[in-house]
């Protein structure tokens, strides 16, 4: 079950206080069902913190929170036993192995069919090394038990935290098939993290969050194809020339010089769009000598944060798509 | 009932379960054997007789059913205070308990039930502790050249079964003392220390308070063994509070032990239902 209109998660004006420090300051998200979430913020930008809230381990000052269309709140633990968490750091009993941490955590909560113990171990990855100690295992092992921990009770909802910590590369790509495959079959995935190019792959939404508010939320396409940049090279002496043709088919803020003398522009459209500029230029005789195109949830995250790195300066070497014409 | 078997399973395999017994039954069986054969060879050396107390008592029966339920209760009360601070302690330190929390479990129940899992483990302690220490009393015995025709006592027998019982109760209190202190300070360290602390505070404050300290959980424990009106040493805690004549009655005492209990429980219960969880 979901809320109005198909939303598994929902925060209202969520407020929580440190002394003086607003960690949350009135967040307001929107999860739709049935899809991966990407979670993102800066360091301190109250991610853990809403995390913490969600799975009922603080108490907002503040708001509202609706899990699976229930509102939650201090009291409505019962809403939990469809939710599957992994916050922070995985938790375990070092001196148990990871079969008896599974059944010792299936023992709290919502019961869990004995069978599933097992079937998690497979998902995660551990079924070789299921009954060896917690206390020996690294932290990536450490990382898939908590993975497998949160899938414990089948979750509707699935709150991650930082999941691809300590992960090896097969790790992270079988974790993030696994996120895709659990979106596919109508279950909710929510991820916090601070791996952009990580969310960039897995999320179908995403929404960004600084100094405890929201500052963007949606479809992950939709924000990207805002945040298209097409880089043009042409001759230096071309440059004023360039400017002034796309400057009647572009406002101004749209289009920036990157590189004078090596006659390179910026310009902030989709990058599909990219070769209406190439016809555009060619149009008054100016030919295009190189052109690259991306979109870069990075430099979006950057601009929605009031990170340093601004769009164009940082555009080369970016782990965004790019393609050299 | 699966969250009390759970917590039962998960003491039974943790190392410190079997630290805290194996020294509680080492030191007992170390001082009672130690004891049977320093006897026998002063004996064969024709010295002792200038002790206070015999030490042949530790080994003769059917006294020393009441100096291994002493010591059981004594140092035993000690080490279940070390022990309720451990695992109170490790489920903040570990973040056990933020897993089950955001599974959707009562952090109320989950303490409480905890707590249930402690106490039948010490339980299990006091009784493998006594048994080990009757066993190595007759070794003592025999090392002593001492009868055992006492050992059958069915006078004391008869009476070892209530006697257990409310030595368990003392020693859960001690045992609740030290799990609501490491909830409060959600820390096993922190816990182990402050309980150390409160344990030896108490017996150090005896000297000057006696009238306070009476009431206190370590002197109600031991206070609330005492088998008979006339023995003011012999039959309590033992330790640093041995029931002296300030002591409380042992009827009245019990009912501060429960208070201790109960007080301990509700205080780290509420205090794990109110607590913001981090880490």
């Amino acid at each position: 079950m979901t809320g109005n209109g198909g939303i598994a998660l929902a925060t209202h004006g969520l407020r929580k206080n440190y002394g003086s420090r607003h960690a949350l300051d009135g967040l307001d998200l929107s999860v739709p069902a049935g899809v991966v979430y990407g979670f993102l913020g800066p360091n301190g930008a109250g991610k853990t913190t809403t995390m913490r809230v969600l799975t009922g381990l603080i108490h907002p000052d503040g708001g509202k929170v609706e899990i699976l269309g229930q509102p939650f709140k201090r009291g409505d633990r019962h809403r939990l036993f469809r939710v599957g968490a992994l916050v922070e750091s995985p938790s375990f009993y070092p001196y148990l192995s990871a079969r008896s941490n599974l059944r010792e955590l299936a023992a709290s909560g919502a019961p869990v069919p004995a069978k599933r113990i097992d079937e998690v171990l497979d998902l995660a990855g551990l079924t070789d090394r299921a009954n060896d100690k917690v206390q020996g295992y690294s932290l990536g092992m450490k990382q898939r038990l908590g993975i497998a921990a949160a899938l414990l009770s089948d979750p509707d909802l699935l709150l991650l935290d930082e999941p691809a910590n300590g992960l090896d590369p097969a790790g992270i790509v079988a974790m993030r098939d696994t996120l895709k495959a659990l979106a596919a079959s109508g279950k909710t995935v929510f991820v916090s993290s601070h791996l952009l190019a990580e969310i960039q792959v897995m999320a179908d939404v995403v929404g960004i969050v600084a100094s405890g508010k929201l500052v963007r939320e949606g479809p992950l396409k939709e924000l990207l194809a805002l945040q298209g940049v097409v880089k043009i090279r042409v001759q230096p002496d071309k440059v004023d020339a360039a400017i002034s043709t796309l400057g009647a088919e572009f406002p101004a803020e749209r289009l920036t010089e990157s590189d004078r003398d090596e006659g390179w522009l910026s310009v902030r459209i989709d990058p599909d769009k990219s070769e209406a500029i190439s016809q555009k230029l060619a149009a008054a005789s100016i030919f295009v000598s190189g052109m690259e195109s991306g979109t870069d949830l990075e430099m979006l995250f950057l601009e929605l944060t009031g990170g340093k790195a601004e769009g164009e300066g940082s555009f080369v070497g970016l782990s965004g798509k790019g393609t050299a014409a | 009932m699966r969250l009390f078997f759970s917590g039962l399973r998960k003491l039974v395999r943790r190392p410190a379960t079997w630290v805290t017994v194996g020294v509680l039954i080492g030191l007992l069986a170390l001082i009672i054997i130690a004891v049977g054969a320093g006897v026998n060879a002063r004996t064969a050396r024709g010295g002792g007789g200038a002790s206070a107390v015999d030490p042949k008592i530790l080994v003769t029966f059917p006294g020393a059913y009441d100096r291994i339920l002493q010591f059981v209760t004594g140092l035993g009360g000690l080490m279940a205070l070390l022990y309720g601070a451990a695992i109170a302690g490790s489920e903040w330190g570990w973040g056990t308990l933020k897993s089950a929390v955001a599974r959707g479990e009562s952090r109320i129940r989950y303490t409480l039930i905890s707590f249930a899992s402690v106490s039948v483990m010490i339980a299990f302690g006091i009784l493998l502790t006594f048994g080990v220490g009757v066993i190595a009393a007759i070794v003592g015995a025999h090392l002593a050249n001492v009868s055992t025709a006492g050992l059958s006592d069915s006078s004391t027998l008869n009476d070892l079964p209530l006697r257990l019982i409310k030595g368990w109760f003392a020693v859960v209190e001690e045992g609740a003392l030290g799990f609501a202190i490491a909830t409060l300070a959600r820390s096993q360290l922190a816990g182990i220390g402050v309980g150390i602390a409160f344990y030896f505070g108490e017996g150090f404050a005896t000297l000057f308070l006696p009238d306070v300290v009476k009431y206190l959980p370590f002197s109600v424990a031991n206070a609330s063994l005492v088998t008979t009106p006339a023995t003011t040493t012999g039959a309590g805690g033992g330790g640093l509070f041995s029931a002296t004549g300030n002591a409380l009655p042992a009827d009245q005492a019990a009912l501060f032990v429960a208070v201790w209990l109960i007080g301990a429980l509700v205080v780290a219960a509420f205090f794990a239902d109110r607590a913001e969880i981090a880490g």
